[in-house]
C-alpha cells in the first residue's frame, strides 16, 4: 500500500487516509491544529494546562502544543500521581524528561496527598471497579490543579476512540444529556470553579497517537494501566476496534453523528442546563450538596477507620 | 506456510505459522484486528496489513491500548 501523498510505502491506513511516515506526521499535526482552529480551542495568550500522565497520548499532545503554542501561550503540564507502583512512577520519570526537553513547566499532585491513600491501597479497601473511583478523583484534581495554576483551559489527550467509547457507553446507559455534553470543548457554560476542558485529538484515533509517539521516538511506556480493562469500558473499547477493522470510519461516524445531534440540541441544552451547586465541603462545582470527589473522600475516610 | 517470530509485551516471543504471507494474516492468526495492533519489523519499519512478511522474519506486535 502506498502513501496517498507520495509513492513511499504507507505505514498506516485508517479512515483518515493512508500515509508514509513523513506525510503521517504532517497530517497528524495539521489535523490537530485544524481541530484547535475550527473549534477555537486555544486563543493567543491563554494559559493551557495539559493533563499529562507521561503516557503516549498526553506526551504526543504536549509535543504538538509545545511545538506550536509555547511562544504565544503559557503551557503547563499537570500530572496526577495515582500511586500505582511499577507503573505511574515510571511514567512520571518519562513526563519529567520530556517536559525538560521541550521547555514546559510541570507540576505533580498525588491521590495520597488528597485522600491519604494511593490507588493501590484504594483498590484493596474499596469494592467496585477501580476506574470509576480513579476517574472521579483524577477529574477533580486536574480541575483544581488547573485552577490553582490560573489556567484558562485544561487540554486532555482524549482521542476519537475515547470519545466513541463515551458516546456508546452513554447511549447504552440511556444518558442522552451526558452524551451531548461531550465534544471538543466541555464545560463551556461559565461556571465559577470549573476550567473548560479541550480535546485537540478528538479526530485522531488511538492507533494514530500511538504510532505518532513511536515514530517521534517519544519513549513512553507502551503498556496500559494495570487496572485498565475492567468493567464495561474495556468491553466497549475492544468492540469499537473490532468494528473499525470491519467497517472503516465507524468511530468517526459515531463522533460526527453525536456532534451533529449536539448542534441540533444546543438551544435545548442551554435552557435545560442543570443547576450547578457548590460543594458544601470543598466549594467545587457540584450536582448535589457534596461533589463526587468529596463523597468518595468521605467513603475512603470511613474505610480507613475500619 | 510462512513462519514468523513474533514479540509482544503480553505473551513474549512466539513463532506463528501463517498460510499466506501478509501482515493481515499474521494479525488474524493472533486473534487481533488491524485497528488494535501496530506491526514493527526488525529494522523499525512499520507494516500496514497488506505488506508481505518474509519467511523466518521477526516482528514486534504492539498492542494499541487506551489511556496514557
Amino acid at each position: 500500500m502506498l502513501c496517498q501523498s507520495c509513492n513511499d510505502y504507507a505505514i498506516i491506513s485508517t479512515s483518515n487516509g493512508r500515509f508514509c511516515k513523513k506525510h503521517f506526521i504532517k497530517t497528524f499535526e495539521s489535523r490537530t491544529l485544524n481541530t484547535i482552529k475550527h473549534y477555537n480551542l486555544i486563543r493567543r495568550g491563554e494559559t493551557i494546562a495539559v493533563a499529562n500522565s507521561g503516557g503516549k497520548d498526553s506526551l504526543s499532545l504536549l509535543y504538538v502544543l509545545s511545538r506550536y503554542f509555547l511562544k504565544k501561550n503559557r503551557i503547563i503540564s499537570i500530572t496526577i500521581d495515582e500511586g500505582i507502583a511499577g507503573y505511574r512512577d515510571k511514567t512520571i520519570d518519562t513526563m519529567k524528561e520530556y517536559c525538560n526537553k521541550w521547555g514546559v513547566e510541570y507540576k505533580t499532585y498525588s491521590y495520597k496527598d488528597f485522600t491519604g491513600v494511593t490507588m493501590d491501597i484504594l483498590t484493596k479497601i474499596r469494592k467496585g471497579i477501580p476506574c470509576a473511583a480513579c476517574g472521579v478523583l483524577r477529574r477533580y484534581m486536574l480541575n483544581s490543579a488547573a485552577l490553582e495554576n490560573h489556567a484558562d483551559k485544561l487540554a486532555t489527550a482524549h482521542n476519537m476512540d475515547d470519545e466513541a467509547e463515551n458516546i456508546l457507553m452513554d447511549l447504552f446507559q440511556n444518558d442522552f444529556d451526558k452524551m451531548i455534553r461531550l465534544g471538543p470543548e466541555s464545560g463551556i457554560a461559565a461556571i465559577t470553579g470549573f476550567v473548560p476542558r479541550i480535546k485537540p485529538f478528538l479526530f485522531i484515533s488511538e492507533k494514530e497517537t500511538m504510532l505518532f509517539s513511536i515514530i517521534n521516538s517519544i519513549n513512553a511506556l507502551h503498556t496500559p494501566c494495570p487496572y485498565a480493562g475492567f468493567g464495561f469500558r474495556g468491553t466497549v473499547a475492544a468492540k469499537i476496534k473490532e468494528l473499525e477493522s470491519i467497517s472503516s470510519r465507524s468511530k468517526r461516524n459515531i463522533v460526527e453523528r453525536m456532534l451533529a445531534l449536539k448542534k441540533l440540541y444546543q438551544t435545548n441544552l442551554q435552557t435545560k442546563h442543570k443547576k450547578i451547586l457548590s460543594c458544601t465541603r470543598c466549594g467545587a462545582p457540584a450536582a448535589s450538596e457534596l461533589c463526587e470527589a468529596c463523597v468518595l473522600k468521605q467513603q475512603i475516610e470511613s474505610l480507613k477507620s475500619v | 506456510m510462512v513462519k514468523i517470530t513474533v514479540n509482544n509485551i503480553n505473551f513474549g516471543e512466539r513463532v506463528i505459522e501463517i498460510e499466506n504471507d501478509t501482515a493481515a494474516d499474521l494479525i488474524k492468526a493472533l486473534g487481533a484486528n488491524d485497528d488494535a495492533v501496530i506491526i514493527v519489523g526488525e529494522g523499525g519499519e512499520i507494516f500496514t496489513a497488506d505488506r508481505k512478511l518474509k519467511d523466518g522474519s521477526r516482528v514486534n506486535v504492539i498492542d494499541v491500548f487506551s489511556g496514557g
